[in-house]
């Protein structure tokens, strides 16, 4: 795996950063969505506070979760419909079978 | 009355097809309101939406002789509720375009990619998506693969676990979590596209590329 945009791939201490924001990022859903363990998602948040871009990242894509969560409001089935799915289970049962 | 060390489960080998029903009614009518959230997002319009969750709900009273209580019925009714709107109506409408944004890309691609460029525009980003219209992040999403969407949808929106998804798509967990990483690396590409071309500042995409304004949401690889 080419370093492409660290401009010292092999300087030690830039490497090992470079994979600690690869793994952060590799996780970033599993983060966002609360599947992580608790001792990995402190590992995460031990980096996002040592790494700003990192920090920056991981806020964009919470600000998309909360722009999807936002455009989809709850909804209520109507009336009617609730009446209808009702009527299923008296008419749909059937004391002969 | 069977105990359970964590709760309750009924004991329903003797239950009366009228005990049945008032179970049915008593546990499942609960996720109506939801169902039919789930359904309106699916069908996009609320007459469809309506059959789709009256479909869910007469498949599932019919087989609830098979749900095992005290497992996961939420997850068990979206599932009926996926399949009853894949086989009624998903083949007979028009697939969305798919967006070329990572489409074919693998993980660790997507991992690497979304490390940091160094255009320094990356602060603007928050701010540019927030001010985005309800309308354009519903475009965006619209214009996602339905199996990306939907993992989206289900962990975004209803606020399921991997677990429950995989369940609900009928699919390993890891797929679920490629999905669900495409998707949103997809719609964040997408989201970028469309708040450069508001005009609210953005110049590079989330993958340091150049972003230039053809249709909304593709992108020129430079």
């Amino acid at each position: 795996m080419t370093a492409e945009r660290h401009t010292d791939a092999g300087h030690p201490h830039e490497s090992a950063e470079h994979n600690a924001c690869l793994s952060a990022l590799s996780q970033l859903q599993e983060f966002l969505h609360h599947e992580l363990a608790t001792c990995d998602e402190d590992a995460i948040r031990a980096h996002l506070a040592a790494c700003d871009k990192c920090l920056e990242t991981f806020d964009i894509e919470q600000t998309i979760t909360m722009l999807v969560k936002r455009c989809h409001p709850e909804q209520q089935a109507s009336a009617d419909l609730r009446m209808r799915v009702m009527k299923l289970s008296v008419t749909m049962h059937d004391p002969q079978t | 009355m069977t105990l359970n060390h964590a709760e309750a489960i009924p004991d329903v080998s003797n239950e009366t097809p009228e005990e049945r029903a008032a179970r049915f009614e008593a546990d499942a009518m609960q996720y109506l309101d939801q169902l039919y959230g789930a359904a309106l997002r699916m069908t996009r319009n609320p007459a469809d939406a309506e059959d789709v969750v009256q479909d869910t709900y007469a498949k599932a009273f019919q087989s609830f002789g098979q749900f095992t209580p005290g497992t996961n019925l939420k997850a068990w009714l979206y599932r009926i509720l996926t399949n009853t709107y894949i086989n009624t109506y998903r083949k007979a409408q028009r697939q969305p375009k798919t967006s070329g944004a990572g489409e074919d890309v693998e993980d660790w691609q997507l991992a690497k990619a979304s490390q940091h460029d160094s255009t320094g525009l990356r602060s603007a980003e928050v701010e540019a998506l927030e001010s985005l219209p309800d309308q354009d992040i519903v475009a965006a999403l619209n214009e996602l693969s339905p199996d990306f969407r939907q993992a989206v949808m289900l962990a975004d929106v209803e606020g399921f676990a991997y677990k429950e998804i995989a369940e609900i798509m009928g699919t390993p967990i890891g797929t679920v979590m490629s999905r669900l990483n495409r998707g949103r690396s997809q719609l964040r590409a997408l989201l970028a596209g469309v708040a450069h071309e508001r005009g609210i500042g953005l110049d590079h995409d989330s993958q340091g590329r150049k972003i230039q304004t053809t249709q909304r949401g593709k992108e020129e690889q430079s």
